[in-house]
Formats: structure tokens, sequence, C-alpha cells
């Protein structure tokens, strides 16, 4: 389980969060709605640790993560850019997390085929992440976000920018292995929509004046 | 908002270590000729005696002629290169540079090797070789201005009325006059502290402030007249960089930039162009032909004796020297390049404090620094100067200031956005920095590396006062054997020459094809 209570964040002197509370139960899928700069990037941030907060709290599974670096927090993130890394190929993308762990190339090369064959990439494991189509990119970062089995995944806006039809695949693939999987999810999107589809229930983040 | 992922610790963890290195290895040196070695007399009696003056008149006016030169042989492929576009035009580009990126002992050398005997040890073979040397400043400096220049406002003044010269007053030469001086305050800084082609070119009555520091401090043992000099060499550098601030500062106001779509060369320029690049051309290559070709010849008959000698002789322990010397360099010039790139992009104004420290060792020219290493590091316990790696850590200093600014520049391409998926992947700091910032940036790791070696190759200045007998660099060995007469002697300097021109084109191809893997793999 999720838990944020009371989250503060502050851009300079400027209040970018202001106590914000949400819960999210295990292998709930929550959307966070909003209007453009309302805070929900900083939202997700902050939940991985990658902002500091000024107040409040996080929690998952009742462990207090607030000061707990982002690389210990069990997070998952899949960044609205996807933030793939352009020096290594697909398979090496996917594997990340798992070879930060120390798991065997071997075997984490079968982890990654696994998830690659998972979000329709097969062949592609070799392949440049430069070389991507936006689609494909896009799956190779649920890929790596999933791999690493994350108690919690945060998705900033991941379907922006696809085609209609690619950006139903995608919702229909995603929404698919949440399923099997049963992931707790907090998905951002300003598409109530895509939120209502893929996600059991949904909130709105206020603009702050 | 802070980003707790780019946390400064590892930054300061850095910048404690470059500080440490540049205190000891820099700055003490600095400190320790200054107080310990220089008196009140010292100041006086350098300062009042004529030839004091005369060597500062002379490094002034031979450094002004070298720049005229220089502009008189970079000027028509400046306009060829930075105004048309024409097939062979990148390949023209590289030839301008090849002097840049040579050591100035073998430029030096190869001068030697092809001008008549009545022109060595003249004023005329220093200017040459100067202007050999700084061709690429020009083109790369003045060019690139030049190539950003919105043809469309010459075409402006034209309809107007102004005739092609008109046009050259009043609108090229007010938009380039910026780049214009820059290039020429750099090419006067390169002129004016000259060593090696001073020593090599302008025989023993001539000398610049540069290499009577070194004569003074080891050739006849006045250390406080050597250092006096220093800081009267420091005082001209550091007139010369306030111009070229001041300057480059004026030239911002200038007027807007375009990107250089050049129009293709005009079917009534084609002579013309054809020309240029053949002169520069033969510019260029001449010294170095001539050079492999004196090195195959002894008297009138040929002879690969030089080079059988350079691997059958003492001289083997040249190449070794230089070879171990570079190596170490290398390593721990690229190690200490990430540290200080680490401090300058992860901390805030500590970061450009460090930027600032690592110039240092570029503001104090090389032979300065070796005699500032000798002095400090050569009594006692600290009896450092005997140990063939300190000339990799004077080296290392050189080429420092250079390699940071190659790391900084593409560490900077870096987004922050994948330093966060890294964290949120699980990645901790140690190993972001590997798995991000060091693979990431492997070719400009690859260049860095390439461009210490290379400075360290042809460094001169440092290691002539370093070195000890048995244990020369090869530009070291090649002056000392130029110094000696007899044809054979003559012959290996020449083929030692060439070797290290051999070396070098190999280390800097390496520098510029990583550069390029790197703009490649960063997506640019």
């Amino acid at each position: 389980m999720l838990e944020v209570v009371d989250l503060t964040v502050k851009r300079g002197t400027r209040r970018v969060l202001d106590g914000v509370s949400l819960s999210v139960q295990p292998g709930e899928r929550l959307a966070v709605h909003g209007p453009s700069g309302c805070g929900k990037t900083t939202l997700l941030y902050a939940i991985a640790g990658l902002v500091d907060i000024e107040r409040g709290a996080i929690r998952i599974s009742d462990r207090d993560v607030t000061t707990t670096p982002a690389h210990q927090r069990d997070i998952g993130l899949v960044f609205q850019d996807n933030q793939l890394f352009p020096h290594f190929d697909v398979a090496d993308n996917v594997s990340y997390s798992l070879r930060v762990r120390g798991m065997a190339k071997r075997e984490r090369r079968n982890v990654a085929e696994e998830w690659l064959s998972r979000f329709g990439l097969t062949g592609l494991a070799h392949r440049r992440v430069t070389e991507l189509s936006g689609g494909e990119a896009k799956r190779v970062a649920l890929a790596r976000t999933m791999a690493g089995k994350p108690r919690v995944v945060l998705l900033d806006e991941p379907l922006t920018g696809l085609d209609d039809h690619l950006h139903e695949q995608l919702l229909a693939d995603i929404r698919s292995v949440f399923d099997r999987l049963g992931t707790t999810v907090v998905h951002v999107t300003h598409d109530r929509a895509e939120g209502a589809a893929l996600c059991h229930r949904s909130m709105d983040l206020a603009p702050l004046g | 908002m802070t980003d707790p992922v780019l946390r400064p610790s590892l930054g300061r963890w850095a910048a404690s270590v470059v500080v440490l290195w540049l205190s000891v290895f820099a700055l003490l040196p600095l400190i320790n000729i200054t107080a310990g070695h220089v008196a009140l007399d010292d100041v006086t009696r350098v300062l009042t005696q004529g030839s004091t003056w005369r060597l500062v008149w002379f490094s002034t006016w031979q450094a002004a002629l070298s720049v005229m030169a220089t502009f008189v042989v970079a000027a028509p492929v400046t306009w060829l290169i930075g105004r048309h576009q024409f097939r062979g035009r990148r390949a023209l580009r590289a030839v301008t540079t090849v002097g840049f990126l040579l050591p100035s002992v073998v430029v030096a050398t190869a001068f030697l090797a092809l001008l008549p005997d009545s022109l060595h040890y003249s004023v005329l073979a220093v200017i040459m070789a100067h202007a050999y040397f700084n061709i690429a400043v020009i083109v790369r400096v003045v060019g690139a201005r030049v190539e950003l220049l919105d043809p469309q406002l010459s075409g402006a003044a034209r309809t107007l009325g102004a005739s092609p010269l008109v046009v050259l007053r009043t609108v090229t030469w007010p938009l380039t006059r910026g780049a214009v001086a820059s290039a020429a305050s750099v090419t006067f800084l390169y002129c004016f502290t000259s060593f090696a082609v001073v020593r090599v070119l302008g025989g023993p009555q001539r000398s610049t402030i540069e290499s009577d520091i070194a004569l003074r401090a080891f050739g006849i043992g006045d250390v406080g007249g050597a250092t006096v000099l220093a800081f009267v060499q420091l005082a001209g550098i550091a007139l010369v960089i306030g111009v070229i601030r001041l300057l480059a500062h004026g030239n911002v106001v200038h007027a807007r930039a375009v990107s250089p779509v050049l129009p293709t060369l005009r079917q009534r320029y084609r002579t013309t162009a054809i020309a240029v690049a053949l002169a520069t051309t033969t510019f260029v290559a001449a010294p170095l032909f001539a050079l492999l070709w004196r090195s195959v010849r002894v008297g009138n008959t040929l002879s690969l004796e030089a080079w059988r000698l350079l691997f059958d002789t003492s001289l083997v322990d040249s190449l070794w020297a230089s070879a171990r010397t570079a190596l170490v360099a290398g390593a721990l010039g690229v190690l200490l390049c990430i540290l200080a790139t680490i401090a300058i992009v992860r901390l805030r104004a500590g970061g450009r404090a460090i930027d600032a420290l690592t110039l240092i060792p570029l503001a104090m020219s090389p032979v300065t620094l070796g005699l500032g290493l000798v002095i400090t590091f050569d009594v006692g316990w600290f009896d450092w100067r005997a140990g063939w790696w300190f000339v990799a850590v004077a080296h290392t200093l050189v080429a420092f200031p250079l390699g940071v600014r190659v790391l900084v520049a593409a560490w900077r391409t870096t987004p922050v956005g994948m330093h966060h998926a890294a964290a949120v992947l699980g990645a901790n700091s140690w190993r972001r920095l590997i798995d991000v910032d060091l693979r990431r940036l492997r070719p400009a790791l690859v260049a860095a590396l390439g461009l210490i070696v290379a400075v360290s190759l042809g460094e001169f200045g440092a290691a002539s006062m370093l070195s000890r007998d048995g244990a020369e660099t090869m530009p070291v060995a090649i002056a000392r054997l130029l110094s000696r007469t007899g044809d054979e002697v003559r012959t290996q300097a020449f083929a030692m020459a060439s070797l290290l021109v051999v070396v070098c084109v190999i280390a800097l191809v390496t520098v510029e094809a990583s550069l390029k893997r790197g703009e490649h793999a960063r997506g640019r």
C-alpha cells in the first residue's frame, strides 16, 4: 500500500504542492488528473524520491520512506520522455535494475527477453535505443520499469504523443500486464478517458493560486 | 526544491582531491618561487638590466611580426573556408589544423629541415614556424565567425550601392573585428611565450623571456633572476588575457548570427580557390616532407641508418621515456580531469571556483611550471625530481586544463533525467557515476586521454627543466641532438621528429574520432 500524507514541496519560495494526501491499496491503480503546472509530475518525483520535500510523509507497505534515497525505495517510474540510456542497447536498458542488484548477465538477459516479449518487442534486444520508434521506445521504458518488479509503479503521462492506434494498443498491453501482476500504480495524465480506461479510481490535483 | 539525486557530496569530495592536487603541484611551487627565491636585490637587478628589456622587446616584436605573418598566410584560406562550400572543404580545414597539433619542437625541426642553411637561426625562420603553428587559430576563430555572418547583410549593403570594398569596410569588418582581435591576441600569446621554436630556430643569440628563464635557472643558476622574469612574463600574459576578455566581451553586441548554409563556390573564384588551397597545403606539407626526406639522407646519400640508430642506441631510452611518461600522464590526467569535472558540474559556486582554479597551469608557462616544481621538490625528502614519474606529473599539469574542458563540455550534455531514471531503477550514486556519466561519456574520456598523451609526447618546456640524462623525453632528445654538430646526429633528430609526428597524429586522430563518436552517441 502507498500512502502520501500532507505532502508539501517548494520550488524556491513558491509552493508547488501543498498538503497533498493520497492512498493507494495494493494492486489498485489511481489516476491523478489536473491542469498543466498543478504539480502532477512533482508529486510523482516526490514519491520516487527525486525531489526534496518540505513537509509530509510517504509510506509504502507501512514503511516510512520519506527520507529513503530514490534507489532504495523500490518504486518504478516511467518518465514522460522515457529517459532510456542511449549508451546501452534495448536489453541492457530493460535489465538495468537487475544488473544493479548483481544478477548474472545470462540470467538478466533471459529476464529482459521475457519482458520484451510481453511488450511485443521480441527481436529488438540488441537494437540501439536511438534507433527505436516512439512507440517502441515507450514500450522499452515500460518494460525496463516492470523488469525490476517494483512495489509501486508511477506513470508520468506515458502515452502522450502516440497516435490513436498506438495509444489504444499500448493502453491495452499495459492494462493486461498490470492486471496479471496486480501492480500498484499511480498514473498521472491530463486525459480523463485514458485514466478511466487504465485505473480503478481517480483524483484531481488542484493548481495552487 | 532541491534534487536529492544530484547531491553535491560527491562533488565536494572530488573538489577536495583536485584542490589538494593543484595546491601541491601548482600553487605551492608558484608560492615557493615567489616567496622563497626572490630577494628585492633580484627584482632591482633584473628590472634595471638593459638585457631584460631587450628580451621583453624581442619577445614582443617577434610576436607582433609573427601575428602579422600568420594573418598573411591564413587570411586567404580563412576567406575560402569561411565563405564558401566546396568539395574538399573539410579536408582543407583539417590540413590547416596540422601545425597547431604538432609538438613545437617537431615544427621547429621540420623548418630546420626545410629551410636552406642561410636561413637557419634567423628571425625569419622563427616567424615562419610561428605562422605555421597558428594558421589553425585564425581559421578556427575568425573562420567560425565569418561562417556565421548572414550573407543577406552584405547583399543588403550591395543593393544600397556599396562596392565590395565598402561592404568589407562597413559591414564585414565591424562584424568580424572582435574575432580577428581574439585570434590575434591568442596568436600573440603563443608567440610571446615561445620556447622550443626560438631555442631550435633562433640560435644562441636570440632569446624570448621564456627561453631566458630556462637559461638563467639551469644554465647559470640564477634562480632569483629567472623567477623575476617569470613574473614579468606572467604580467605580460595577464595583460594579453585582459585584452582578449575585453575584446570578446565587446564582440557580443554585434549582429545576429545565422546557421551556416554557405553558398557554393562561384565559377569565377575557382582558380583563386585552387591556388589558395594548393598554396596552403604546400605550406603545411612541405616542412613535414622535408623532415622525412632529411631523415633518410646523410650527406648526399640515401640511408635508413638514422632510423636504425633510433632503436639501436641510447635514443631508444628516449622513446621508452616518452612512452611511459605519456601513459602515466594520460592515466593520472584522466583521473584528475574526471574528479575536476565532477566538482565543476555538481557544485554551484564551488564548481565555478574549481573551474577557475583548473586554469592556473594554463596561466603559468611550462618553463615556469617546471622551474617551480624543480625548486620545490628538489630538496631533502622531497627530491622527487630524480624520479622519471615527476615529468609525468608536470605533463599532467600542463594538459590538465585542456582535458577538463573536453570532459566538462561533454558531461554537461547528460540530461538530469537520466540520473533520475537510474536512481529509480536502484542505482546508487557511485553506480550512477559509472553507468550514466562515465559509460555514456566514454568517447570524451578517450578524447581527453588522447589529448593528454599527445600533449605529453610533444611537451618541451617543463620536460627540458625536469628530464635528467638518460631519461630524456623525445622532444628534449631532439633538441639535444640538434644542439650538436654533424650530419649524422642531425639526421637522427629528423628521424626522431618524424616518428613523433606519426605518434602524435595517431593520438590526435583518436581524439577527433572519439569526439565525433561522442557527438553521434549523444544524438547531436
